[in-house]
């Protein structure tokens, strides 16, 4: 167990070197004495390594102090200044590297790429300056870790990197990254020793420590602050005393944690408390754990393999043979893909594949796009369906989590060119059992060709756990055999090699009628021989009703929840409302119809009540009108709300429709107005006039919508063109109120003898009648009830 | 000017449900609002942006590059304790409104009305984020900080708005307001959060009460 130290920055400010707006790293160079002391009483207090004076010695955090160009003279003091501290003793130097202050992009602004460069700087000088360690801490948000580690590996591949997260007291980072989704993933880039420092106290930090313990074998790091902070004559003070820390110590190393020290609020006094009680505590034997296969994204984890139930990979995104999805990606709209990730997810995807396989595009710049924006939609971990390595590269650099490569097969160029690039962002790698002959027939040849994918990979320094295999569906059309031999290969993968699989469904029905109900029992034989996760289209609703059957019969659905939720009602609720419907006579039906906003059953109830003979206007004035004016005065008297106004008016479109196509060139509705509307100038809130507009022409008006922002005199100028009986003028805002003056006033001048109808949140009836106008509406029904009285007044 | 944009992985339905003025959920269907928040999720393009100046309580002043006085009693009540004030301007993009147009006019009433409540939740999903990382930016040096507050509210005029956008550089988020005082797109906000060693909250409930719209407004939270 070691000790490392505790807080830099307060210190200096203790002792006068540092006033609130200094750049405390400016320090080393200024005052080097003073950082020279104060590690030496760190190392006198027992800290086994102490923490360069770094934190913020990066380029873009010494930007803010004008400092940009100092990184190298900092950093070297600081490692000059540490070094002579510890000369004698056997202290251990690490170099620290805080966060930018900036958030990359899109969470951000920054690009990925400078925050790579400013910590591959920094890194590049703390190790040639001589530390022992590189130290990534206090950092929030997963890319910036990842920015961070990638850019310490790559800048000083010889020294082990020890990496903390900072936490918020929901166990999240600010950025939603848990403790679990954190640890695999630093694990998999290739961190020496990881854990949490800073934010909480000991008490809120220790179980967190707790967590990453249960994913990872590596050393755990804890340096908590000493309590939350309270400012108290304008200082910013800590409440936990050196004693109180100390009694915290024996816990932090019951969380695993070897590696313990403080951070904001710790002094060499707490850290000589602490090193009493550590010499003291009762060494802990922590268990060692099987390292789970898992794949993470900004905010979440995901087990793949053995005792964890099997998890569905959506296969949506994937534009092969998909015209129209090409088409949006080639114009680089992104809201299909988007909507297209939603759902699966919705549809319960565990994981989504992502295939960018597009002609005439960039593929790698459209894949790197993609992978930024699902990123930040979907919680769900994404897998990179691609095999060329800049394709790869592009997805694999920029994605915030651990993703899982599709794929790799037995080939060996292609072998080394994308096992470099799965070990350098910690990827998982999906090997298919394809080799220079194409796909063995039997399950044993399967194995030996994953076999050598599997060797090969793991002698690049790729783990057990970073490698899954993909049987291979062929369709059971071509052989008797084929579907046997895959079933065979899952089960031979799991036996020898005891890695995940993973395994495309569809393939197996290609060229077969019947392919959802096939696919569907083909789910559930190979899930009973062993496969960890289907790549299917979780749309496709056979397919999760024979997932979640499966579920419940291989013991992975407690007390069968997920199997009731999905079975049980639903088909009694839809006979329920059946029968409820049949007894009511055609124009109830259709009331009801339009008061429920049953779109779809409106033009059937319209035809039955048609072929009753009942007269069109009949079906309209004393079925559509009657309902939708019912509607209309139960809104007013607040029975019911607008949505459903507004669905009930939908299904009077949906009905004006049927009409018109039942009895072509019989049916027209006479139409009144027109009425002239408008959102006045200087107001951009639209959306309460688009609701009056939908019920005036519901109550067949026709309507001159002239938009939002609209001057006076554009307004003056249609009704006058349009010679309308009735205008409409809305403002939603105190500064917008008087342009309803002016417009009224505009109007007036020009003796036109059009009545004025306003509305609009701030409105109110006294301001209406003093403007001039004819009317105040005070929502959208009372609109159209207005308009017909002042129509009449009219006429 | 520090960029935070946040992210929406998720759009809460059941406040979807109280912006569309649907208190009860009775008999409306709960997939066109699980719809209506899905699509505002494909569409919204979150983007967020603050800025955290001195506040002279005494003179009401906030010392920003430009500084200038705040009006209105309530805000300044509310900030009374405050040493520095964060102002925050989010918002999720013009996107959406124009779909709520289209939607409008082709008579897809209740899709248009549902995307505007989710795209309204959107906005306010992102402004929390925003708050909750200037929250404990500020726990982090001890200080407490008041629930924002947004010019039109209490007292507080609009016309302020000219000058939060001003100095939060809301243009780098494209974030603009019209002759009326208005944001552009519609679906932002621009707040302001004071810091304080300890938050004394003035006699202003949160939410709700503290609006002159409480007894009439369909969207109240009850």
């Amino acid at each position: 167990m070691f000790l490392l130290d505790g807080a830099m920055g307060t210190l200096l400010q203790q002792q006068g070197y540092l006033r609130p707006r200094d750049c405390p790293e400016l320090s080393n160079i200024e005052h080097p004495q003073a950082i020279e002391n104060i590690h030496r009483s760190y190392i006198k207090a027992g800290s086994d390594l102490i923490q360069t004076n770094t934190f913020g010695a990066n380029r873009i955090k010494l930007n803010e102090y004008g400092c940009a160009d100092k990184v190298k003279e900092i950093c070297r003091a600081a490692v000059f200044n540490a070094k002579k501290a510890v000369d004698g003793t056997n202290t251990r130097i690490l170099g620290d590297m805080g966060p930018t202050g900036k958030f990359i992009s899109p969470l951000g602004d920054t690009d990925f790429e400078d925050v790579y460069q400013a910590y591959y700087e920094q890194a590049s000088i703390l190790a040639e300056s001589g530390v022992d360690l590189l130290l990534i801490q206090t950092i929030i948000d997963i890319q910036e870790m990842r920015a961070a580690i990638l850019a310490a590996k790559e800048a000083a591949p010889n020294i082990p990197i020890m990496c903390e997260f900072s936490f918020s007291e929901d166990g999240r980072t600010i950025t939603g990254t848990t403790p679990e989704a954190a640890a695999v993933l630093l694990e998999s880039l290739g961190a020496s020793i990881i854990g949490a420092n800073c934010s909480l106290g000991p008490d809120k930090l220790i179980p967190l420590i707790s967590r990453m313990s249960a994913v990872s074998n590596l050393p755990l790091v804890i340096q908590p602050n000493a309590g939350l902070p309270k400012l108290i004559d304008g200082k910013t003070v800590f409440p936990l005393h050196p004693n109180d820390m100390a009694e915290y110590v024996q816990a932090m190393v019951n969380s695993g944690a070897t590696y313990i020290g403080g951070c904001c609020g710790t002094s060499p006094e707490h850290l000589a408390a602490m090193r009493q009680a550590l010499d003291r505590a009762v060494p802990y034997k922590r268990k060692v754990i099987t390292p789970p296969t898992a794949l993470t994204s900004r905010t979440s984890i995901v087990y793949i393999g053995e005792g964890h139930p099997p998890v569905i990979i959506g296969e949506r995104i994937n534009p092969t043979g998909r015209k129209i999805l090409q088409k949006d990606l080639q114009e680089k709209n992104l809201v299909p893909i988007k909507t297209e990730a939603l759902n699966q997810v919705k549809a319960g995807a565990h994981l989504l594949d992502i295939n960018m396989g597009v002609p005439d595009v960039d593929q790698a710049a459209l894949m790197e796009n993609v992978v930024k924006e699902l990123s930040m939609l979907v919680d769900t971990p994404l897998i990179i369906d691609a095999t060329s390595p800049s394709v790869l590269e592009k997805a694999l650099r920029i994605y915030p989590g651990r993703t899982l490569i599709n794929s790799v097969n037995a080939d060996s160029a292609q072998m080394s060119a994308i096992f470099p690039i799965a070990k350098k962002y910690g990827a998982a790698l999906l090997c298919l059992p394809i080799g220079a002959k194409g796909i063995p027939e039997s399950a044993a040849d399967r194995l030996t060709l994953i076999k050598k994918i599997y060797n090969a990979a793991l002698q690049t320094g790729l783990r057990h756990e970073d490698l899954l295999a993909d049987p291979l569906v062929l369709t059971a059309a071509a052989s008797t055999n084929a579907p046997k031999e895959t079933l065979q290969t899952l089960r031979t993968y799991k036996e020898t090699l005891k890695i995940p699989t993973v395994m495309g469904l569809s393939n197996i029905s290609f060229g077969l009628p019947g392919r959802a109900g096939l696919n569907a029992n083909f789910l559930a034989m190979a899930l009973a021989f062993g496969l960890n996760a289907p790549i299917m289209n979780p749309l496709q609703s056979d397919l999760i009703d024979a997932y979640v059957r499966s579920l419940l019969l291989l013991g992975y659905d407690s007390a069968a929840h997920n199997y009731i939720t999905r079975f049980q009602n639903q088909p009694i609720e839809n006979q329920h409302q059946l029968k409820n419907n049949e007894t009511l006579s055609p124009l109830k039906k259709i009331q009801q119809a339009v008061r429920d906003g049953s779109k779809e059953e409106i033009g059937s109830l319209l035809n039955e009540a048609l072929n009753a003979g009942i007269d069109p206007m009949v079906i309209t004035n004393d079925g559509l009108t009657a309902a939708m004016t019912a509607i209309g005065e139960e809104y007013g008297k607040g029975r019911c709300y607008l949505p459903q106004v507004m669905i009930a008016a939908e299904t009077m479109q949906a009905a004006f429709i049927a009409l018109k196509k039942a009895l072509p060139g019989k049916f027209n509705i006479t139409r009144k107005g027109p009425f002239v509307i408008a959102t006045v100038k200087g107001d951009v809130h639209d959306l309460g006039k688009n609701i009056v507009i939908a019920l005036l022409e519901n109550s067949g008006y026709e309507v001159i919508d002239l938009g939002k922002d609209v001057s006076p005199e554009k307004i003056v100028s249609a009704v006058h063109q349009s010679k309308a009986p009735l205008v409409g003028l809305s403002a939603l805002m105190t500064t917008t109120m008087p342009q309803i003056d002016i417009t009224i006033q505009a109007l007036k001048k020009e003796n036109l003898t059009v009545k004025i109808i306003v509305g609009g949140a701030v409105l109110t009836s006294e301001y209406a009648q003093k403007a001039g106008a004819d009317a105040y509406a005070s929502n959208a029904t009372d609109t159209v009830r207005l308009a017909n009285i002042l129509m009449g007044e009219n006429q | 000017m520090p960029i935070f944009n946040g992210f929406l992985q998720k759009i809460d339905i059941a406040e979807t449900k109280r912006y569309a003025g649907l208190r009860t959920s009775e008999n409306f269907s709960d997939k066109i609002v699980a719809d209506a928040c899905m699509a505002a999720q494909a569409i919204a393009k979150p983007r967020g942006i603050f800025q955290q100046c001195c506040y002279d309580s005494d003179s009401c002043q906030l010392l920003c590059e430009e500084p200038f006085t705040i009006e209105g009693s309530k805000i300044r009540e509310h900030l009374k304790n405050s040493e520095i004030a964060i102002i925050m301007a989010v918002t999720i993009g013009g996107d959406i409104e124009k779909e709520v147009n289209t939607l409008f006019s082709k008579k897809e009433y209740s899709k248009g009305l549902m995307l505007d409540a989710a795209a309204t939740t959107a906005t306010e999903m992102i402004a929390d984020q925003l708050n909750h990382y200037i929250d404990e930016m500020a726990a982090k040096h001890g200080y407490e900080t008041t629930w924002r507050y947004s010019p039109g509210y209490g007292d507080w005029p609009l016309t302020q708005q000219m000058n939060l956008i001003k100095a939060v550089h809301a243009d780098q988020i494209d974030i603009h307001l019209t002759s009326g005082c208005m944001l552009v797109p519609q679906k932002s906000i621009t707040a302001i959060i004071g810091m304080a060693r300890s938050v004394v909250e003035s006699g202003i409930p949160s939410g709700c009460r503290n609006c002159s719209m409480h007894n009439t407004c369909s969207s109240r939270k009850e």
